[in-house]
């Protein structure tokens, strides 16, 4: 004898279910992606540019300045940027060749500090001022208070819409669960009078519900994955904003998401179903 | 081999049992009643009586205000709702008006009872489909109830209630929606079902016509008190 479920397909329930959990799951995981992926890189671009320090010298003939910047306590290189490459990153701003070739260009050094040992800039200037160097040194680090504030703003908004998203789900599934539980009383009925256990009619329910959400809500993660995946295919075919790709690859644990999600949706549908339908029965039997 | 005689306990026994929905007047007033195993009786009364709030106290889906329920020797007290269903597993019970799974075969809607026991389908195959042999639905084993007459579904109902081999079956009104000529059909069922598999039968009726046609002992309610036991329940050895 074939062993039918014994809760009866409601087709036109179950896709639009399917249908609204599938669409919500894809745009909290692109929503989640993206805030990912953009704290990841703008973390590591201030990280980059905390340790930076330039320091311009002015005078004609910076002898032993380099060695001087690389005693000082927290400086881990120093690079001396000769003439030819700082003409070239001047010559953009210059229509005529002639013009940098005139210019009085100062030294400057490209220096690489340890960020956890503060001061290290003004020791720099301490340094040189003691050795009669006219010098002016500039840590990059100023720059990262703004993107800080601009990564809270971006954090904030992504998980509001990660969260808004997320409550929309559970609600969703709360309540459909919930409707169709009550639609489908009867089964609950039926069962309860062949003698089944308050389990038993728990489980009938629940294995519906959570095979469903659990189904939908992996298609909609696969989804965005491969929204995803499109865009950096479409994006590497342009040259010249190739630098978006580390924002948008995904990292290896990311592809957890597709079974986290279904799986905390299914669970959150398993209490559903058991609070829900315990409720019932004990109301009406 | 020491022999060990078997003292049979009464299948159901209620002891001064009273109903009351909150400040409302007794539904069931002081009803005491005993149904021995292997026994056929009716419970008669009008429609109102509380016939059917007397068949739910037995199903146990209703607890009584006052007095006791003994059922299959064990007094049903404060029990976990998974040991009331349990109890209720060893309970057939047939309604006037009978809810299937109508996405399901009528052979698999005989089964349930079975299957929520936990088991296997291909251990009860025959088992289903001998009862619905034997209760005249053979034909309509791949069916679906909604294809089935008032009368066949009647029948699907005791196949259903008995397919466990319960030891004792309620039928609340099962004659109710049809004819005289069916109605002695199924009195017939209900009474060889009695007899051969030994089950304790109660059934309800507001029918004298059906109760006459037998010759078995007659509980009758009147307002929720039980004003006669026309004969004593009399167990099949």
């Amino acid at each position: 004898m074939k062993k039918t479920s014994l809760l009866p397909r409601n087709p036109a329930q179950e896709t639009a279910l399917f249908f609204v959990v599938a669409t919500i799951c894809f745009f909290a995981t692109l929503a989640g992606m993206i805030f990912k992926s953009t704290h990841e890189t703008a973390t590591q671009w201030i990280t980059e540019i905390d340790d930076q320090i330039t320091v311009r010298i002015l005078n004609n003939n910076p002898n032993n300045a380099e060695e001087l910047i690389a005693d000082v306590n927290g400086v881990i290189s120093v690079q001396k940027l000769d003439r030819d490459e700082l003409v070239s990153l001047l010559q953009p701003s210059f229509e005529s060749e002639n013009v940098t070739a005139e210019l009085p260009i100062p030294t400057i050094f490209a220096v690489t500090s340890n960020a956890s040992v503060s001061g290290v800039n003004d020791a720099i200037e301490q340094a040189l001022l003691n050795r009669n160097f006219e010098a002016s040194v500039t840590s990059h680090s100023a720059r990262s208070d703004s993107i800080r504030g601009g990564l809270q703003i971006v954090r904030f908004t992504s998980l509001t819409i990660v969260g808004l998203l997320a409550a929309s789900v559970i609600g969703i599934i709360i309540i459909s669960t919930r409707s169709a539980i009550v639609a489908q009383r009867s089964v609950g009925r039926v069962l309860f009078l062949a003698g089944a256990r308050d389990g038993f009619i728990t489980r009938v329910f629940a294995f519906r519900f959570c095979s469903n959400i659990f189904f939908a809500s992996l298609v909609g993660t696969l989804l965005a994955f491969g929204v995803l995946y499109l865009l950096v295919q479409v994006i590497s075919n342009v040259s010249n904003v190739e630098w978006w790709l580390p924002i948008l690859l995904p990292d290896l644990e990311d592809f957890l998401i597709p079974i986290v999600i279904p799986v905390v949706a299914s669970l959150i549908v398993l209490v559903a179903t058991r609070v829900t339908v315990l409720g019932t029965l004990k109301k009406n039997t | 081999m020491d022999f060990n005689p078997v003292i049979d306990e009464p299948t159901l026994r209620l002891d001064q049992v009273s109903l009351r929905f909150k400040r409302s007047q007794a539904v069931l007033e002081d009803i005491s009643l005993v149904l021995e195993p292997g026994s056929f009786s009716f419970l008669s009364g009008a429609s109102g009586a509380g016939k059917s709030v007397l068949l739910q106290l037995i199903y146990l889906t209703l607890k009584p205000t006052a007095g006791t329920i003994t059922l299959f020797g064990d007094r049903v007290f404060n029990q976990s709702r998974n040991e009331l269903a349990k109890l209720r597993q060893r309970i057939g019970i047939v309604f006037q008006d009978l809810q299937f799974l109508d996405h399901l075969t009528v052979a698999e809607n005989a089964a349930l009872r079975l299957r929520v026991k936990g088991r296997k389908s291909s251990s009860y195959t025959d088992e289903v489909e001998e009862m619905l042999v034997s209760v005249g639905l053979g034909k309509y084993i791949g069916a679906y109830p909604p294809q089935l007459s008032v009368g066949e579904r009647q029948r699907l109902g005791i196949a259903c209630a008995l397919v466990s081999e319960p030891d004792l079956l309620i039928a609340d009104e099962p004659t109710g929606n049809v004819d005289s000529n069916l109605a002695s059909k199924l009195l017939e069922l209900y009474v060889d079902l009695n007899e051969r598999t030994g089950t304790t039968v109660l059934l309800a009726t507001h029918s004298s016509d059906l109760i006459n046609e037998i010759d078995k002992p007659v509980y009758t309610l009147e307002k929720g008190k039980l004003i006669g036991e026309i004969e004593e329940s009399v167990g099949v050895s």
